[in-house]
């Protein structure tokens, strides 16, 4: 049988016991609701103790496999892209020294329902297909990195858990329970931030000029300006759907900050308040890479920051196409 | 105290479950539609609506009972499915079709499309993504 390994990695070493060879192996098959395998599923093992992340993804047969483990308790979890499988999590999985622990995962079917055309995993493999990204030197203006393009808007491949206040988990579990019934894309409003559709089968086009970067998404709203002018926040800023963002560079970091949000957007599904504070750390990996660090800050709602990595791919086959929500039929929609 | 713990532990699983928050959706068909109640149906375009957030094609088919009824099958974005290779005169009204999915929640003839079969040719156009690749 083909085995294809797929190598993990220590994210946090921590209190790892690596040097004293005391590690286990965690492996298996991801399939989905019908048993057919899913590549590419991105399995995270986080330890109990130290906090240390495993992380790995299955191969074209479903199959992962993450090792060196340092011995001990850990919390599993597999996130698809949005939203054709249901998340994944089971606690408290043991990681024996010199054994391998057989785990394989079903994935139950996500929000999306299977609907055709509504898997943005599917899309965005279909758009890598499609693209071929040349290997040059990351372009630059002004003496700074270039982010312009059209860019796949990936979501964050591992996610965090946001620490909610107890307003914002009751909040979070009315939504999850009511089958996301009252999503503001439910209404033709933005959803996602700090780019609204980032979350979804979306593309996001970056034009950027020495003193503005403007970012073109296929959402209601359609656009962000970050002005890049040296002028400072609005003192009081009329809260708004994607707030109020100036950027200063860091090296070849653009370093991103936004407040004036109004509180009516959802982070994905997780509420916020007027006092969020958004920080994206914005770099040009390479010609075909930006890696987006955000910082989400908001003591009206998290107890600690939140944080997302992202990483967009260059889509220089597609375009942003304009997208006005006309046609929502939320009438069919009743929860559960 | 058992009570707080159970409440806790809840809440650590519902934590864990919206590890996928932040991608989890654009929109709610879990809300709208009941995966308990699939359905299968041969039928004749009749309307197509090209539109974002999600494209709705309506078929004529037959009931048990003989009665033609029309049916509105909930679709992806126009913009998803052009980049997967739709166009919006793919299904014209007198394409003989066959579709699967699941009926709304609300009890009117209204479903989701997870597969769509063109019944001259018996291609799929395009079918559940996370039951394997059609196309």
């Amino acid at each position: 049988m083909r085995r294809i390994v797929v190598s993990a990695w220590v994210v946090t070493l921590g209190t790892v016991l690596l040097a004293q060879g005391a590690t286990g192996t965690l492996a298996g098959v991801v399939t989905g609701p019908t048993g057919a395998p899913v590549p590419d599923a991105p399995v995270q093992a986080k330890n109990r103790q130290s906090g240390a992340v495993v992380r790995g993804a299955t191969a074209s047969d479903g199959r992962y496999r993450l090792a060196p483990m340092p011995a001990g308790s850990y919390d599993i979890s597999i996130t698809m892209p949005c939203c054709a499988y249901e998340p994944f999590a089971r606690q408290d999985v043991a990681i024996a020294a010199g054994q391998t622990r057989q785990l394989d995962v079903r994935l139950a079917e996500g929000a999306s329902f299977n609907t055709a055309g509504d898997d943005p995993g599917e899309l965005a493999a279909v758009i890598r297909k499609r693209q071929k990204v040349p290997s040059r030197p990351v372009p630059r203006l002004a003496g700074k990195p270039d982010f312009s393009g059209v860019w796949l808007a990936n979501e964050d491949r591992y996610p965090e858990q946001p620490a909610l206040l107890p307003w914002a988990a009751k909040a979070l579990q009315e939504r999850l329970g009511n089958g996301l019934k009252d999503a503001p894309h439910t209404q033709c409003l933005p959803q996602g931030l700090p780019t609204p559709a980032s979350i979804g089968p979306f593309l996001a086009k970056l034009v950027q000029t020495p003193s503005l970067l403007v970012v073109l998404f296929e959402d209601a709203g359609g656009f962000r300006q970050i002005f890049m002018d040296g002028r400072a926040h609005p003192e009081d800023p009329d809260p708004s759907w994607v707030g109020h963002s100036i950027g200063k560079w860091d090296g070849d970091t653009l370093v991103v900050d936004t407040i004036g949000y109004n509180d009516q957007s959802w982070i994905g599904i997780v509420p916020h308040s007027e006092m969020l504070h958004v920080t994206e750390r914005i770099r040009r990996r390479d010609f075909g890479h930006l890696d987006i660090r955000v910082t989400f800050n908001d003591p009206g709602a998290f107890s600690t920051p939140w944080h997302q990595t992202l990483n967009w791919e260059l889509a220089p086959a597609e375009d942003v196409v304009a997208y006005v929500c006309e046609n929502n039929k939320a009438q069919h929609l009743v929860g559960r | 105290m058992n009570v707080m713990r159970m409440l806790f532990a809840a809440f650590a699983l519902a934590a864990l479950m919206f590890a996928a928050a932040p991608g989890y959706a654009h929109h709610s068909f879990a809300a709208e539609f009941d995966a308990d109640k699939p359905i299968k149906l041969v039928g004749t375009v009749t309307k197509v609506e090209w539109t974002n957030p999600h494209a709705w094609i309506y078929i004529d088919a037959m009931d048990e009972s003989g009665k033609i009824v029309n049916w509105a099958w909930e679709l992806g974005s126009p913009t998803s499915l052009v980049r997967l290779g739709w166009t919006r005169n793919l299904l014209k009204a007198g394409t003989s079709v066959t579709f699967e999915g699941s009926r709304a929640r609300d009890g009117t003839s209204t479903a989701n499309a997870r597969s769509v079969t063109l019944n001259s040719t018996g291609q799929k156009l395009l079918g559940a993504s996370s039951q394997g690749k059609t196309q």
